[in-house]
């Protein structure tokens, strides 16, 4: 230490981190952390491409979902199963990957680590908001781009749609990121958060219309679905994707976007309300 | 001592006053993991805690670090109260726990470089790997370095932005003996550089090298402090004569050995087998404190004697 030592103390009492700059560098952190992770990378930024083609294979490449008696007005499955794939994004992305990274961290000492320097908590989580957007935009383009030019998908081309289809994914990934951030308390392992972790993902993408009619549901299970944002992410998306007529085959005979945006919402701040309070920073014991 | 002089000379960097921390046990009922604990750190001071496992070390060192919150007594880490301390606070401490693995997939000086940006005025990250002898492994993957470079890199983490207080949790588990050295050498250079240092160590030799003052605990109590010289106070430190005759196996506790020598060997005249002077080591000390301790009964060293008490050591003259 030098003899102007005094005056850096005296400066070092009142020194703030900048929390932004902190939380950018900490987002290029985390993404070149993920991109590193080849398993993670693969498994989540490709899982819904691989069941987009899944799907394709499986039930040909025929216009025959929704045809008339005639033949006449059908899509074919790709098409078909294009909004859901993209719903089913929000939940890995936002909830499964983003959960399973967290607590893990929580329990390697990534979080303890983190919590003994001056970084703030928002530039932690800032890192993670940037990691997590960097996924579902990856996502997002990569699928839009599959079913486009593997499988001949016919997209929208009106700003309006993009826009409805950019805002609803954010919003569900928003939503789904603050729930997983409050889940993360609840799991007593590493081990038993990333098991954790897939199990909401595994019910609700077979109950939510992602891999097949959502109508065709008995009303109970509906009903528990609804309360749930993927089944409502699920549905308006189809609103943007599917051609007229196909919203009689949902719930009521029409799709219901105003609904899906208040759920939406409702998830994203109670999970952030619940996410203040259950994540602790530093680790406490 | 060498103070900086942004610290107040002979100002205290740490004061604990009847700290407690109870943990709550499987089997029901509390465990006081620390219990009233007192202990002053004076700025620019290098204090080592001693004691055995469980005795309360890193809970204490934690609860000094902001990372427990203590459940009684008052606890002062540069004038401030360390729980959920604002970030200000910790850009003036280094903390290097007990046990991390984190970042495993971050390569060395990716590591080093993002925490370092975390604090005001950093170290160079290129000087700190090489100050704890980590050159050459810049670009490996954490996952992928040995035990003692892992922990190497540990205390490299903690001292990246230039702390005033640094905190070492066992931090040379796993050193080979030349890095040891090493990390000597290292700590005594920031601690002649004004950094106040609080260690806990397993290792008695590498605690009389280093600390300016020891303290062991057991229990969750502070049961001894002083110098690595002094603790413990005389009365442990009485030097032991032991030899061999026709009789059989003597020893014996004296503050004149050489008479007690020049006695038992008629001036030096006369050889006897095994004889030896010891003088108790750090380590034999520090037993005793726990062994007081853990067993009301007396302590070994004095036990094995014939004749001796802890309590009432013969001083002079011959009694075999
Ligand atoms: N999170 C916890 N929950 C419950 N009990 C705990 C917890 N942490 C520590 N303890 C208990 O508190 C006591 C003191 O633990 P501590 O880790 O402070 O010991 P230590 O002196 O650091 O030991 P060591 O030399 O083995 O590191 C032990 O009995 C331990 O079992
Ligand atoms: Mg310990």
């Amino acid at each position: 230490m030098t003899a102007s030592s005094a005056t850096k103390t005296q400066a070092a009492r009142h020194w703030r981190p900048s929390a932004l700059g902190l939380g950018l560098h900490r987002a290029a952190l985390e993404i070149k952390l993920f991109n590193r992770d080849v398993l993670s990378l693969v498994l989540v930024l490709f899982f819904p491409i691989l069941m987009l083609s899944l799907f394709g294979t499986v039930f040909g490449d025929e216009a025959s979902i929704g045809a008339g008696p005639d033949g006449a007005g059908g899509i074919t499955p790709a098409h078909y199963y294009l909004p859901g794939m993209l719903a089913l994004s929000t939940i890995l992305s936002g909830f499964q990957n983003l959960s399973t990274y967290v607590a893990t961290e929580r329990f390697n000492g990534t979080v303890k680590r983190l919590a003994g320097t001056p970084l703030p908590a928002a530039s932690y989580f800032l890192g993670k908001t940037g990691q997590t957007l960097y996924l579902i935009c990856a996502q997002t383009v990569l699928l839009l781009l599959a079913a486009r030019f593997l499988f001949n998908v016919p997209l929208p081309s009106d700003a309006g749609a993009w826009l409805l289809v950019g805002t609803l994914m954010l919003l569900s990934t928003a939503a789904w990121a603050t729930t997983a951030i409050a889940f993360t308390a609840l799991p007593k392992s590493a081990q038993s958060a990333s098991t954790l972790a897939v199990l909401p993902v595994l019910l609700l993408s077979f109950t939510s219309g992602v891999y097949f009619p959502f109508s065709q549901l008995p009303a109970w299970l509906q009903s528990i679905t609804n309360i749930f944002p993927l089944r409502w992410t699920a549905s308006a998306l189809r609103s943007v994707f599917l051609p007229g007529g196909f919203e009689a085959a949902e719930p009521g005979g029409e799709y219901n976007v105003p609904v899906t945006f208040l759920v939406l919402g409702l998830w994203a701040v109670a999970g952030a309300v619940l996410a203040r309070l259950a994540f602790k920073w530093p680790p406490q014991k | 001592m060498n103070l900086p002089s942004g610290q107040r000379p002979g100002g205290d960097a740490i004061t604990v006053r009847n700290l407690v921390k109870n943990y709550r046990q499987p089997a029901g009922g509390t465990l006081a993991a620390v219990d009233r604990l007192q202990l002053t750190i004076r700025a620019g001071e290098t204090y080592a805690l001693l004691g055995p496992n469980g005795a309360g070390k890193s809970t204490t060192i934690e609860i000094l670090e902001g990372h427990r919150r203590p459940d009684g007594g008052e606890v002062r880490v540069l004038g401030t109260n360390p729980w959920k301390a604002p970030p200000a606070f910790r850009a003036r401490i280094g903390i290097v726990l007990q046990e991390a693995s984190d970042a495993g997939e971050l390569r060395v000086h990716e590591a080093l470089g993002s925490l370092a940006r975390c604090f005001p005025e950093p170290r160079p990250v290129a000087e700190v790997i090489a100050a704890v002898g980590l050159g050459g492994k810049e670009a490996a993957r954490i996952s992928t370095l040995s035990g003692g470079q892992r922990r190497r890199l540990d205390v490299a983490l903690g001292i990246i932005g230039r702390p005033e207080v640094l905190f070492l949790d066992e931090p040379t588990t796993g050193f080979d003996p030349a890095a040891r050295r090493q990390f000597w050498d290292l700590i005594r250079t920031l601690g002649s550089g004004g950094t106040t240092i609080v260690l806990t160590t397993h290792y008695l030799d590498e605690a009389e090298q280093l600390a300016d003052r020891i303290g062991v605990i057991n229990h969750g109590r502070l049961i001894a402090e002083g110098a690595p010289d002094q603790i413990g106070g005389s009365a442990l430190r009485i030097p032991r004569v032991r030899w061999r005759d026709s009789s059989g196996f003597h020893e014996q506790i004296t503050e004149h050995p050489a008479a007690l020598v020049s006695e038992i060997s008629g001036g030096g005249s006369r050889e006897l087998p095994e004889l030896s002077v010891i003088r108790p080591s750090l380590e034999d000390v520090y037993l005793q404190l726990i062994g007081s301790v853990e067993e009301a009964g007396p302590p070994p060293a004095e036990a094995a004697g014939p004749g001796a008490t802890a309590a009432e050591p013969s001083r002079e003259g011959v009694r075999s």
